[in-house]
């Protein structure tokens, strides 16, 4: 079990072989479906982001709200594939590190391979069980999008699988 | 009195408001935090006999998921679905409406409350602009008459990692069975990952193209339940075809892509065969109840 720490150092990212298993510990951006559409929109109109992307990493989740004295819900991972399309726009601007679930398009591996990045997977369908490694979060922006608002959040031994390398290869054989 | 009008004398078993409330709400809960024994029987199975060293590791968060979910109380997922309601209403009941108009409105009631209560996530958008109505209503309400004098009703939390794989497939009707397996096959296939497998199987056969769609989901229903003995085979063929393709836990290969699959058919018109698939991630989350 591998333990890397975000933000991700680009000398890390390139020691990451696809099948690996990861345990992923500091600051990561939960962002969804809504939240990208935005961000790709503020990229394209060179609007200034509500965090700056570089080296950073983005877990594309949309928490269960935290009850009261608890930091987050449940939190697992979405479908990958919906984000796709905005995806190599954000890698562009300095995006290093995603986490989710499933495929990604042929862009998204070259652009992966382009800027030096990499794609975790994690455990779908087990937003419980992965909630136990966030140690923090909160909303810092769209927060009227409810569960497709941005998150920042600290996690820690946060575990997860390298799906893309940084040399385009990928665990999904089929 | 005149034997004819007899038929109209018989007494209706009032139901009341908050009876249909006080159950779906309760079975929303039940259902967004823990599985059914059967299901959870199927995974810890699943679990004990996988041999793939991913598809093991992620049954292994599977399970762990399920207990942490059910001892501190948070959502199995945090995709906490669209509600699918199924009614079935007995033909001798009828709802004393006070405060709610309908029965979407009363659902949608107990639907707000859990989703509220529970802290479940607030899923439903409007279309075509897309706002979060913030409560996670409407619920999807499918009613149908059934002889008797109770109600009958499934939930089902309906998450669309899954739900966006659902395909439907107008078939010619001199269809072979063994076509239809290979489309059940080609949906699992292309659906990947995404779903959360091992998937659950819903399929519906038959009646026409939005009736095919509505048994699928509805045979989503039947899983662990009550078997059709004409079906039996063709479920089986499915699933142990299903589990060839070698897609396995979280699409991380290994044997189990399929825990269960159910069929249920309607009568069609000779001039076609509508076959439409439903699939549940593993975290098949139902729960039924009888007003």
């Amino acid at each position: 079990m591998k333990k890397i720490i975000t933000p991700l150092e680009q000398k890390i990212i390139n020691e990451l072989v696809a099948g690996e298993f990861v345990e992923i510990s500091g600051l990561i951006y939960g962002a969804r479906d809504a939240a990208h559409k935005i961000l790709f929109e503020m990229l394209k109109s060179k609007k200034n982001l509500p965090f700056d992307l570089r080296n950073q990493t983005i877990y594309y989740v949309g928490p269960t709200p935290a009850p009261p004295g608890k930091i987050i819900g449940s939190c697992g991972p979405t479908t990958s594939s919906r984000m796709d399309r905005y995806t190599p726009d954000l890698l562009r601007a300095g995006l290093k590190g995603m986490i989710g679930k499933g495929i990604r398009s042929d862009d998204v591996r070259k652009a992966i391979v382009k800027y030096g990045a990499v794609y975790f997977i994690t455990y779908g369908g087990c937003g419980a069980y992965l909630s136990q490694f966030v140690k923090k979060s909160e909303a810092i922006a769209f927060c009227e999008l409810g569960p497709e608002a941005i998150y920042r959040m600290v996690v820690e031994n946060f575990p997860a699988i390298v799906g893309i390398d940084s040399k385009g290869r990928g665990i999904y054989s089929f | 009195m005149k034997l004819c009008d007899t038929i109209w004398q018989i007494e209706m078993r009032m139901i009341k408001e908050r009876e249909i409330i006080e159950k779906v709400y309760l079975a929303i809960e039940k259902a967004s935090f823990s599985l059914e024994p059967h299901i959870r029987k199927l995974i810890y199975d699943a679990r004990r006999m996988e041999k793939s060293i991913y598809g093991k590791e992620v049954l292994n968060a599977i399970v762990e998921n399920i207990k942490i979910a059910e001892e501190k109380k948070i959502p199995l997922c945090q995709d906490t679905g669209m509600v699918v309601l199924f009614f079935e209403i007995g033909s001798g009941t009828k709802i004393e409406f006070e405060r709610f108009k309908s029965l979407q409105e009363l659902v949608d009631f107990a639907v707000k409350s859990a989703y509220t209560d529970f802290y479940l996530r607030k899923s439903v958008v409007s279309v075509p602009d897309r706002k979060n109505t913030m409560d996670n209503t409407p619920s999807i309400l499918w009613c149908e008459s059934i002889p008797g004098d109770s109600i009958r009703f499934s939930v089902l939390i309906k998450g669309f990692g899954s739900e966006n794989t659902s395909r439907l497939k107008m078939f010619l009707p001199s269809t072979e069975p063994d076509e239809i397996v290979e489309f059940v096959a080609d949906c699992v296939k292309k659906a990947g990952a995404n779903p959360c497998p091992p998937v659950f199987i819903g399929i519906g056969m038959g009646g026409t193209a939005e009736k095919a769609m509505y048994l699928s989901k509805k045979a989503l229903v039947d899983i662990g339940r009550k078997k059709r003995f004409d079906m039996a085979y063709l479920e089986k063929k499915i699933i142990s075809r299903l589990n060839q393709l070698g897609i396995g836990p979280g699409g991380l290969g290994g044997t189990f892509t399929c825990l269960d699959a159910r069929i249920r058919t309607f009568p069609t018109h000779i001039a076609g065969f509508p076959v439409a698939v439903s699939i549940s991630c593993w975290a098949h989350r139902m729960h039924q109840g009888i007003i």
